[in-house]
């Protein structure tokens, strides 16, 4: 599992590659909240394209990780979401719970945050 | 034709990987294509993950994969442990039921949804055997 941050003033994007399960699943819960604290940033968009493979543990991780970022006062939403974990979030009951979305950009509009990215950089791809 | 692979190893969470590999590579000489191979992926990963997790406690124990490919292709999985066993079989594979924190009760329902069928025997005190089937690609 390898994760990679980009920070913007709005929210903090996070690219998951490789297995999340049993065995990385700790480390990314940690590696995850340490960011949120350090940055004090309260939206979360997390990329799941790269994820090769996801079990029950996984999904486990990216629950406490909404359920964290919710009670914080943030959203969290997940893009680029591979078919399989799809219909495993969706199995998990989760299928309205954590929005998920095609890329950045359309989170980004659904999270309202669309016309400010736009504003400052012009160029709305830090995560992709 | 049928062909048999057999797996023995402490119940460490490091050997979940190793085991759900070992038994989708096995799986793949066989006639499932690469959808099939990541179910079976999933559902290994599913059941030896609880016999690391739960059947042993803090203490240690071994598990054993016995993977089956059958003369009409099938596959059958077997995951068994000596562990501490479930006493409510049928609340432990209800959707959403955990006995741990910070877990989803998740894994039987993917081992049901993934493999074609799934069986559990378990006694308090003894032990836990899960056997799944996966039927090779018509
Ligand atoms: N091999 C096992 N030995 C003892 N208890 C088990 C075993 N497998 C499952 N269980 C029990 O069944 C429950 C449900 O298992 P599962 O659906 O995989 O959810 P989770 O692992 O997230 O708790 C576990 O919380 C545990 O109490
Ligand atoms: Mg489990």
């Amino acid at each position: 599992m390898h994760l990679t941050f980009h920070k913007t003033p709005w929210f903090l994007g996070a690219r998951v590659t490789g297995d999340l399960d049993l065995s990385t699943a700790g480390e990314f819960k940690e590696k995850v909240d340490s960011e949120i604290r350090k940055t004090g940033l309260l939206n979360l968009i997390l990329n799941l394209k790269g994820v090769g493979f996801i079990d029950s543990t996984g999904i486990a991780a990216i629950l406490g990780r909404y359920k964290n970022v919710s009670a914080l006062g943030g959203k969290m939403v997940l893009i680029d979401v591979p078919e399989r974990i799809s219909a495993m979030l969706d199995l998990a009951g989760m299928g309205s719970l954590i929005p998920r979305f095609r890329d950045l950009e359309e989170a980004l509009a659904a999270m309202g945050l669309g016309e400010k990215m736009g504003e400052k950089t012009g160029e709305v791809r830090p995560v992709d | 034709m049928t062909n048999r692979l057999f797996l023995k190893f402490p119940a460490k969470a490091e050997n979940v990987q190793v085991a759900r590999v070992a038994v989708a590579t096995f799986a793949a000489s066989g006639e499932f294509t690469l959808g099939d191979v990541e179910d079976i992926k999933i559902a290994v990963q599913e059941a030896v993950s609880n016999a690391v997790l739960h059947a042993y406690g803090n203490g240690t124990g071994e598990v054993e994969v016995e993977a089956t490919l059958d003369g009409r292709g099938d596959l059958t999985v077997i995951v068994r442990d000596n562990g501490k066993g479930i006493d409510d079989l049928k609340r432990a594979r209800e959707p959403g039921f955990s006995t741990l924190e910070e877990h989803m009760g998740l894994g039987f329902s993917f081992m049901e949804a993934f493999m074609d069928s799934l069986w559990v025997e378990s006694s308090p005190g003894r032990g836990t055997t899960v056997r799944m089937l996966k039927k090779r690609c018509p």
